[in-house]
């Protein structure tokens, strides 16, 4: 295993590292699959307890090439120079990384992979460019587009609060946001009695974005890994908002999920760390 | 001759990236040359902390590096065998290793640079850490402890707190996970520490640390509680050269970065320090 430190992008400001077996890739030149690690946060391309790099490595192992590396402003990266906002901003820079290693080691198809906001970057660039083969979402944010964002209270109520019981403590001790909870009752409610309700409410927009977004993803055949440690992630917002969409696309098996129990948001625990590169270890040795 | 301090964003800020050192226990950094257009004839390795704490403060170390480019020094800023990008696992690095890869840091920048003469900062444990290589090592003209760590039991406390509020936190998903004995790695926050680190980090105590009274010592700390003082005027009592500087500052830069604000007035304040060692 080597790694190598790279500085690249078009201003020559982004940097990462660049980690890949030390002989000829186990998938033969022609088939060389590339894995671009995508930084979450404001955490650096070393990831959230320097989980990118076990990552990397094991990857690396497996044949992949992989490159980790930290979005503009972020990390070691440089800032931006124009003012590109950040869901158009991730795109160009992933697609840069993607540009950099099919020049230097011919890689012309690519598995993302991200926590957090870079498994948000990951889905986002799935769904532009067509060098994608697959996506690793651990804990994929609720999914946004600028000024609008799919109300995060609504699954999180019906998937989460429901059956914990601090959650009811709260509400009995008049602690809860009852608000939110009416509004999320109501949205429920029309939702079931009303079909294509959705349609009229501020989530249009977004809707209509995502689903443009899930059909490219199935007319390239992206294969989509969800990996979440509660039941309120950005997976169950595609389920709640666009149920035909997520079923169908579930059932043909580009989407594959699974619960990672045992874990906070971003992944603390020494045995879920270990999990999780089990399981997308498995993952990409039977997709890829 | 001292240079004025920018720290606007207008200013195109180089840094490559590298590794260096043999593997397999090469090490990664970050040169930041000189930005402004006279150089200063030292330069400047940036000592992390280990763990959670370096990367909640990876950002204001890399801050760090950026004013002092800014203001004509060579900066090192790089990581610690089995930690942050550097070659090999946590769990395999140990205090003396972390010491010898400041000695080797040290080296690397003076080929880089061609300056002799090396000035350490290092924050939490990469202060201490710094103390310790400082001792042997000729070419270390000064030192900067931020918020140094002391006093290793201490610093152990400190990490089974911050893993106890974790588990708190988290308590309705995640069980206590603990190691029971040797060879069995207890595990803080996201990093495991075996038990020969543990017996390594028990041993630290900067009392018996004496530096040369040729090397500059600074000790920050964003603390004004008596307590915090007196812990660093323990380093004035071994070393009555050193310079005690209390600034009130964003506090805990090592924990939590996302909700903390720069610490400005402190980096300012230690950038300015090692620019007066220079005029």
């Amino acid at each position: 295993m080597k790694e190598h430190a790279l500085l690249f992008g078009r201003d020559r400001s982004l940097i990462g590292v660049l980690t890949e077996s030390g002989n000829a890739s186990s998938h033969g030149e022609n088939s060389l699959t590339g894995v671009l690690l995508l930084s979450s946060g404001l955490d650096h391309h070393v990831g959230p307890n320097r989980i990118y790099v076990k990552l990397a490595r094991l990857l690396s192992e497996m044949g992949f090439v992989v490159l980790r590396f930290s979005f503009s402003g972020i990390g070691d990266s440089g800032p931006r120079r124009d003012k590109l906002p950040a869901d158009k901003s991730v795109i160009d820079e992933t697609q840069q990384a993607m540009d950099c290693l099919e020049r230097m080691r011919g890689v012309k198809k690519f598995v993302l992979m991200g926590l957090c906001s870079g498994a948000g970057a990951a889905f986002l660039v799935a769904a532009h460019d067509q060098r994608v083969r697959g996506a690793v979402l651990i804990n994929a944010p609720v999914p946004k587009t600028p000024g609008t964002e799919l109300a995060p209270q609504h699954t999180y109520y019906w998937r989460r609060a429901l059956f914990n019981l601090q959650s009811w403590k709260r509400f009995l001790y008049r602690e809860s946001d009852y608000q939110g909870i009416w509004k999320s009752l109501n949205f429920k409610i029309k939702k079931l009695i009303w079909p294509g309700y959705i349609e009229n409410t501020e989530y249009a927009l977004i809707i209509r974005e995502l689903r443009e977004f899930l059909q490219s993803i199935r007319k390239n055949n992206v294969q989509l890994f969800f990996i979440n440690t509660d039941e309120a992630g950005g997976e169950h917002y595609l389920h709640e908002f666009m149920p035909g969409e997520y079923t169908s696309l579930k059932n043909s098996g580009i989407i594959c999920s699974i619960l990672l129990k045992g874990a906070d948001h971003v992944i603390r625990p020494l045995a879920a760390q270990s999990r999780l590169l089990e399981l997308i270890s498995n993952w990409m040795a039977e997709k890829f | 001759m001292q240079t004025k301090i920018h720290d606007t964003v207008d200013v195109r800020d180089e840094v490559v990236p590298f590794y260096f050192g043999t593997s397999p226990q090469r090490l990664y950094g970050c040169h930041h040359p000189p930005q402004a257009s006279r150089g200063k004839s030292s330069a400047v390795v940036l000592c992390p902390a280990i763990g959670q704490e370096y990367n909640q403060s990876h950002r204001v170390i890399y801050q760090l590096a950026v004013l002092l480019s800014r203001a004509g020094f060579h900066v090192l800023r790089f990581d610690y065998f089995g930690c942050g990008d550097s070659e090999g696992e946590f769990e395999q690095g140990s205090i003396v290793q972390w010491t010898k890869d400041i000695h080797t840091a040290v080296g690397e920048i003076q080929v880089r640079s061609g300056q002799p003469r090396v000035y350490l900062i290092g924050l939490r444990m990469g202060a201490t850490l710094a103390m310790q290589a400082a001792v042997d090592c000729c070419h270390v003209k000064g030192i900067c402890l931020w918020e140094p760590v002391l006093c290793g039991n201490r610093y152990l406390q400190e990490l089974a707190e911050s893993h106890l509020v974790f588990l708190d936190e988290w308590r309705h998903k995640i069980k206590q996970t603990r190691g029971t004995g040797e060879g069995s790695p207890e595990e803080f926050t996201g990093y495991p520490l075996t038990y020969e680190m543990r017996r390594e980090m028990e041993a630290i105590n900067t009392d018996h640390i004496k530096l040369s009274s040729g090397i500059r010592l600074l000790a920050v700390t964003n603390y004004d509680e008596l307590g915090c003082v007196s812990d660093l005027d323990r380093i004035k009592e071994i070393n009555p050269h050193a310079k005690i500087q209390v600034i009130p500052d964003q506090t805990k830069v090592w924990k939590e970065f996302y909700r903390r604000l720069t610490p400005h007035k402190t980096l300012r304040h230690i950038v300015k320090w090692i620019d007066n060692l220079q005029a």
